[in-house]
């Protein structure tokens, strides 16, 4: 069996897209009147910019799993909610590079202040974006969070695909995300500000482009090699990914970093 | 449940304070040497085959001098992060025991660990998770739990024929989509992993449960529930590792695999330390003071964590 993307959701410092049955969006920040960017590479995220309904969590949370939130909620909205899916049997695949950095040191910030917050601290996992999607959508499948540097959204995506195959899931949600700001600076010249996040809705029914044959490996073969667009940290390779699975042509595509490579075919 | 042997071998294992050897010496098996050694090493005993590497972990990119540089000087094979709060270790088994099921490696590592910073116990301080006294896994005066540092190195492999190591037998997943930080109540979220991993077990064929006990007043009373839901009100013998070793976060999961599979191999639970008195509602067939001899068989190990994650895993012992 093959997976199918059913929907996808995707929020970066440009721009949020989405496609699915339920509808699709492409508006940059400005036509939202956002407002200026901030500090971790794009406006301000509020609830407002997804959410139809007031959800007053979301400005306590970090900024991962805003950006994360953000970008399921895109994907579900275009898939028209929950529809055609088995809340209990929608599982996640997470994937970051940096995970909750940018918490951790706002937390180490008040633990040196002498007064540690538990409000920072509950957010100081690099899965916690799950936990928050999971409450959000009712989504009670197996969830798990991989980390593969750069080949982190590949990584994911890939591996929802082959639970999908194995019959280990009905639908997969694929997260990949990351919130880089100041303590992402201090890690050298090369981390800059960015937020970004992309959520691929996957499921073994329904309509949609499918993806099949994932592989872990180094070894491109006769596949598209998947060059770095603007993205980058735990979503690179998202952008260039995106118009080839919005695309109509059969391939198979492989990322890869060093000696370590993922692959899965689309169409 | 599982068609093929996925067998696990011990490589290393090294914990704060002596509790790790108290517990092994209910055991034969002897406690490999302690040590820091790193995967690296571990992964380059193995020539030849396809490996993969895990690391399980909850806060790898924080050390105490500041973040530190994701991947900087590693070199091992299909590096994998898995990053899933406390239930990481387990979940690590997981994503390995499935990386050996589908082909793409022969050999997988895993590295379970987590080192104790105050930064670490500056927040489950904050949160008000933490004893000032003793750790008292499923006792009725339990207030809280300790934190501790810990490192095990395992080794999962695919054998061909039914061989003389534990093996795991089985496992499910769950997210209680509740509440960020707090288990639910009920026990739902757990009882769905585990009715997961019992798919196609007979459930009276569970010889012990090695729980995740962490002495938090929730938790514990969390895990009571499942169980009791699970087992029709009748669960087997439950038992906790710490008490003994505390929550070593990252590595608690893969600790815990490999004691419930040095339990269900040679027959013998490990007492719950700290564990005196249980609860009324919901009670508990608790190990505790001496170690008990059962018939060698399946053993359930589950661990809960943060965001709502839970994992049941089933190990068996060689040879079936």
């Amino acid at each position: 069996m093959s997976a199918r993307l059913i929907a996808y959701g995707r929020v970066s410092p440009s721009e949020l897209l989405s496609w699915g049955p339920g509808g699709a969006l492409h508006t940059s920040w400005e036509e939202l009147n956002a407002g200026p960017v901030a500090e971790y590479g794009t406006p301000k995220l509020r609830a407002k910019f997804f959410f139809d309904a007031p959800f007053t969590k979301y400005g306590r949370m970090d900024p991962l799993c805003k950006v994360a939130v953000g970008a399921a909620q895109l994907a579900f909205k275009a898939n028209g909610g929950l529809t055609g899916l088995e809340p209990d049997e929608v599982a996640q695949v997470g994937g970051t590079m940096l995970g909750c950095l940018e918490v951790d040191a706002q937390f180490e910030k008040s633990r040196q202040a002498g007064a540690p917050s538990p409000a920072l601290f509950v957010y100081t996992l690099p899965s916690m974006f799950q936990g928050e999607i999971a409450i959000q959508f009712h989504l009670r499948g197996r969830c798990t969070l991989l980390s593969t540097g750069e080949l982190s959204a590949m990584t994911a995506l890939a591996t929802g695909i082959r639970w999908i195959e194995k019959g280990r899931a009905k639908h997969v949600l694929v997260v990949a995300a990351d919130a880089a700001g100041p303590a992402a600076a201090e890690l050298g010249p090369d981390f800059g500000a960015q937020s970004a996040a992309a959520a691929y809705l996957l499921s073994g029914d329904g309509e949609g482009r499918a993806l099949s044959d994932s592989r872990f490996d180094g070894e491109a073969g006769d596949a598209k090699e998947l060059t770095s667009g603007e993205l980058s940290y735990g979503t690179t390779f998202v952008d260039t990914l995106e118009p080839l699975l919005l695309g109509s042509e059969s391939m198979r595509v492989h990322a890869s970093r060093g000696t370590r490579g993922v692959s899965f075919k689309i169409g | 449940m599982l068609h093929k042997q996925v067998e696990l071998i011990l490589s290393s294992a090294s914990v704060s304070g002596g509790g790790l050897a108290d517990i092994w010496k209910a055991f034969s098996e002897p406690l490999p040497k302690a040590g820091w050694e790193g995967l690296e090493n571990a992964v380059r005993t193995i020539d030849g085959r396809k490996l993969r590497a895990f690391v399980a972990t909850t806060k790898g990119l924080m050390s105490d001098e500041g973040p530190i540089r994701p991947f900087d000087g590693v070199a091992l094979p299909g590096l994998t992060i898995v990053s899933n709060a406390c239930v990481s270790g387990a979940q690590a088994v997981i994503e390995a025991t499935e990386c050996l099921l589908d082909g793409d490696c022969d050999v997988a590592t895993i590295q379970g660990c987590d080192r104790i910073t105050p930064f670490i116990r500056a927040g489950f301080a904050a949160l008000q998770a933490s004893t000032n006294d003793t750790v008292r896994p499923f006792d009725r005066r339990r207030d809280g739990l300790a934190l501790g540092t810990a490192s095990m190195i395992v080794q999962l492999r695919l054998v061909g024929t039914a061989s003389h190591r534990p093996r795991i037998v089985s496992y499910g997943c769950s997210n209680d989509a509740n509440h960020i930080s707090g288990p639910s109540r009920d026990g739902s979220g757990l009882a769905l992993a585990i009715e997961r991993a019992l798919e196609g077990i007979d459930r009276s064929e569970i010889r012990a449960i090695c729980a995740h006990g962490t002495a938090t007043e929730y938790n514990d009373a969390m895990e009571a529930r499942a169980f009791h839901t699970v087992f029709n009100g009748n669960p087997p013998p439950v038992f906790g590792i710490k008490g003994a070793i505390g929550h070593t976060l990252g590595a608690a999961g893969l600790i815990e695999v490999i004691i419930s599979a040095l339990v269900a191999t040679e027959g013998v639970i490990p007492p719950t330390v700290g564990f005196e008195q249980g609860e009324e509602d919901f009670a508990l067939d608790v190990v505790h003071g001496e170690p008990r001899k059962i018939k060698p068989g399946y053993v359930l190990t589950t661990n809960s964590g943060f965001g709502g994650m839970n994992t049941a895993i089933i190990v068996g012992p060689g040879g079936a």
